[in-house]
């Protein structure tokens, strides 16, 4: 009789190995602080749980991109990965005292983040439509966004607070988040094609003037505009300067004219000044910015106990579950990287800034490998630029470096929309991070 | 360098730029700033780290708790509660909104266990701290009885050991619940009668007729003799619109300096201070402290300072009749009284018998200091006492209550506007190798054997308790 066949042992690529190990690194990482967290406040099963959760999500994960994308880059999905569980930890943390766990909610939003992530680094058609069908992708982006301005609402139910969500009963969604990718898309879609002849004309000058050609100016005015309408409708301070500054990147890129980086900052300078003079909101956040110290008790309360949380933090930190980040309002979205400095310290600062931009450095990396493919290469530096100008938004505006912007740390911060584009952008990273594809 | 790859590279460098500058803000603000984010007023953080301190207990001489903190889990706020009525006027308040007064005020760095180097678990779990245990030289079974005798009476007591200086009571009324004085903090401050004032400590009184034994002494270094007679003594004196008459009638008119102090007759007194000159009695009045400040160890509680009244002829007989601006405290009497007691020298007053470290087993005893205040020579000391035995004597020798004490006094009555106070300062002789002393100054009285029956109250139970301790 013959025996019955050996089940085929799972051979790992090397770079599925090399994940593997850093994502138990991460494992570690979380398992020691949900153990430091227990011995602060007791034993929590929804604790463990969650890191059971993330550990599957992450096994799961490394071997289906293992069949897929046997090539891709090492450090993408780990960084992910371990900013996301850092994240929910800290959520899970400064959730005491909420009538709901937030971590329950943003371990939910992981999982269809990563599912969602394995879709776009699996299939080739997401990348496909983003190039082939970039208006009808863009209109569609356009719809969510005047959706938002006609139906939106605010979770929190204040009717002062930037009403920048559509749904209802608990379950919201914030479409400026989806609208990043289908810009980007669009962007590096649109650029790529005008590429050759952006790089023809350049800068024209005449008469003894230096001026863009209307090809260059074109774009450059009308996405200025969709931002400023953003601002006006909206107030969200934070999409409109992200969505301008991905595209003065991509358009910088493609044209190759450090001017118009210059006259971007310039265009958003001139629309940051008339706003602070038209919008009280712009006109509050900057006023904080300039002087938190006079109106720490009122209007800079957040940002002047988001500093002090850096002071009582120090070098090594108070320790997970032992300082007091909640006196920080929002702390567990907008500022949970305060919460961090001040349980982490420094320390764990360093580790935050490293992580992003290893990230966006190892994404730039792929970029230049598509360096002779205009549309992979732009798509590739928008969702990195995304990443990394949201990231230095909010880690700027809570060191008070630059106004208060209030958008999501990417993977830390909590906010399920976030956390799900932030995953559908690593998905297309890690498609474009391997040399063969798409 | 091809395609995109320089415009990459820019961004890249940018990129990175953009994180090392959030790290070197980062670095400013938990280094350079730390210090000055930290001790600011709107970090909520000082207020928790404050309201989860547990302070130290307090405990009387014979380990009897009287205060202790308790952390609530939930709340992680520490509240403190007082146990004793009767101690509430020593040991003060401490209140995270109104800080800390007397007691709590003077061992405040102890109690806050700043002194005890940081444990484990408040190292890494950042647990809130613990402070010292402090056993205090009060008695609770002396205090009680004290506060008992008091009554609703305003006014002060202070009973002390000689040769050695414990306080063994302190009291002040009216006073106030520390256990709800945030509550009632308004009503309080606004109170007339000012129950946050420690008449012990630091009020001060018209001592009156109090000053004859201040002047006794001054008769002896003067060369005065206490048998000098004076034919007309026992008359009244008129001093502004006071008329003052001996505290209690002499048997006859004339009567000796001796005898004026007995009875408390001011005429004497009044002829005898132009001979001794304004000078000699200044200079006394200053060697024997009367107005003073003499706190226990390093107490938190800073009466006001006041300059030395100023003797001359022209003021010395309000003066000398205790009528003037010349006041004395509580306290300053009280040593006084001990120095007469103790061959002369005043021990200093102390409060703190030990302290202990959290979970310690035993109390840690300081070392004391074992300096005395010069008032008086023995030889004059002995004098006095005796004087006080017989005042004593004479005047309570048929009340039952002074019975079995081996006991001296003086009676005073002083007049302040249109209230008057009532004084006693008095020893008491034990059978062991501490003797006790005690005043009590009693304000809208006119009775001086009031205050002398509640000194009789305390001198007996701290006599009961020394005694008791020894066998």
């Amino acid at each position: 009789m013959d025996n019955p066949p050996l089940p085929r042992p799972i051979i790992l690529s090397d770079t599925a190995t090399l994940e593997g190990r850093l994502l138990i690194l991460s494992f570690l990482f979380m398992g020691i602080n949900l153990a430091a967290l227990a011995v602060v406040r007791g034993f929590r099963i929804s604790d463990w749980l969650m890191l059971l959760v993330w550990s599957i999500a992450a096994g799961g994960a490394v071997l289906i991109l293992d069949r897929y994308l046997p090539k891709r880059d090492p450090l993408i999905f780990p960084i992910t990965m371990f900013l996301t569980g850092w994240g929910l930890v800290m959520i899970d943390r400064l959730s005491d005292g909420f009538i709901y766990n937030f971590a329950d909610r943003q371990t939910l939003w992981m999982v269809f983040g990563v599912i969602a992530m394995l879709v776009m680094a699996t299939r080739p058609e997401p990348l496909v439509w983003l190039r082939e069908y970039r208006y009808i992708t863009l209109i569609g982006g356009l719809l969510l966004l005047l959706s938002t301005i006609l139906f939106g609402t605010n979770p929190s139910g204040f009717s002062y607070a930037p009403q920048l969500w559509l749904g209802a009963n608990g379950i919201y969604f914030q479409p400026s988040e989806l609208l990043k990718i289908v810009l980007v898309g669009f962007l590096a879609s649109y650029l790529a094609e005008q590429y050759p002849a952006l790089r023809a004309i350049g800068i024209q000058p005449r008469n003894d003037i230096v001026m863009f050609s209307p090809r260059i100016l074109g774009p450059i005015l009308l996405m200025w505009g969709l931002c400023i309408v953003i601002l006006v409708w909206q107030r969200d301070l934070g999409a409109a300067a992200i969505f301008f500054g991905v595209f003065i990147l991509l358009l910088y890129m493609t044209s190759g004219q450090p001017l118009v980086l210059v006259s971007g900052l310039g265009l958003m300078i001139i629309a940051g000044i008339s706003a602070y003079f038209v919008f009280d909101v712009v006109q509050a956040r900057v006023d904080i910015w300039l002087d938190p110290w006079s109106q720490a008790d009122s209007g800079a309360f957040q940002v002047v106990q988001s500093l002090i949380a850096f002071g009582e933090g120090g070098v090594f930190g108070r320790g997970i579950g032992q300082g007091a980040p909640n006196y920080i309002p929002v702390v567990h979205s907008d500022f949970v990287f305060a919460a961090i400095a001040e349980e982490y310290g420094l320390l764990g600062v360093i580790a935050v800034c490293v992580c992003l931009a290893v990230l966006v450095t190892r994404t730039l990396k792929s970029a230049i490998a598509h360096s002779s493919r205009p549309f992979y290469a732009l798509m590739v530096t928008g969702i990195s630029g995304l990443i990394a100008l949201q990231s230095l938004l909010i880690l700027g505006g809570t060191l008070r470096l630059v106004p208060l912007t209030g958008v999501t740390l990417p993977f830390v911060s909590y906010g399920g929309s976030s956390l799900l584009t932030s995953f559908i952008m690593v998905g297309l990273l890690l498609r474009l991070s391997e040399p063969s594809r798409p | 360098m091809t395609g995109f790859t320089r415009q990459l590279r820019y961004i890249t460098l940018v990129s990175l730029f953009g994180f090392m500058g959030v790290i070197v803000a980062a670095g400013v603000y938990a280094t350079v700033m730390r210090g000055w984010l930290q001790s600011r007023t709107d970090n909520p953080r000082l207020v928790e780290a404050e309201r989860a301190i547990v302070r130290g207990s307090l405990y009387d001489r014979h380990d009897t708790l009287l205060a202790f903190s308790q952390l609530d889990a939930e709340s992680n706020i520490a509240t403190r509660e007082y146990l004793y009525p009767s101690s509430y006027s020593a040991l003060g308040y401490y209140s995270y909104r109104y800080g800390t007064s007397l007691i709590e005020a003077t061992y405040d760095d102890l109690l806050r266990g700043e002194r005890l180097p940081n444990t484990l678990d408040q190292y890494w779990l950042n647990q809130p701290r613990r402070g010292e245990d402090i056993q205090l030289t009060l008695d609770l079974t002396v205090q009680e009885p004290l506060a008992a005798a008091f009554g609703d009476h305003h006014g002060a007591a202070i009973v002390m050991t000689v040769p050695n200086g414990e306080v063994l009571a302190l009291f002040s009324n009216p006073t106030y619940n520390p256990n709800t004085l945030d509550a009632n903090w308004d009503v309080l401050v606004a109170d007339e009668a000012n129950p946050f004032f420690n008449r012990a400590l630091q009020g001060r009184y018209q001592p009156g007729s109090l000053l004859q034994s201040a002047l006794l002494v001054t008769s002896v270094v003067n060369g005065q003799p206490f048998s000098a007679r004076f034919p007309n003594g026992a008359r009244t004196v008129i001093q502004d619109d006071l008329t003052l008459a001996c505290l209690f009638a002499p048997p006859t008119i004339e009567i000796t300096l001796n005898e004026a102090f007995i009875y408390g007759c001011p005429a004497p007194f009044t002829q005898i201070s132009p001979i001794l000159g304004a000078e000699a009695i200044q200079q006394s009045f200053i060697t024997l402290n009367l107005e003073s400040v003499v706190l226990p160890d390093n107490f938190a509680e800073v009466p006001t300072e006041q300059a030395l009244t100023t003797l001359t002829t022209s003021n010395l007989r309000e003066n000398v009749l205790g009528q003037g601006a010349l006041t004395v405290s509580p306290l300053s009497m009280t040593l006084f009284t001990a120095a007469i007691a103790n061959g002369g020298n005043a021990p200093r007053p102390y409060l703190l018998a030990g302290t202990r470290a959290p979970d310690a087993p035993e109390w840690q005893h300081p070392t004391r200091r074992e300096t005395t205040l010069p008032y008086m020579t023995d030889a004059t000391a002995r004098r006095l006492s005796e004087v006080f035995r017989t005042a004593l004597q004479t005047h309570t020798a048929n009340r039952a209550e002074w019975a079995g004490l081996d006991a001296g006094g003086q009676m005073a009555i002083a007049y302040s506007g249109d209230s008057t106070q009532v004084w006693f300062i008095g020893f008491a002789v034990l059978e062991s190798e501490f003797d006790v002393v005690v005043t009590v100054v009693l304000e809208d009285s006119t009775n001086p054997l009031q205050a002398a029956s509640i000194a009789q109250v305390a001198l007996r139970a701290a006599k009961a308790s020394i005694e008791s301790d020894i066998r």
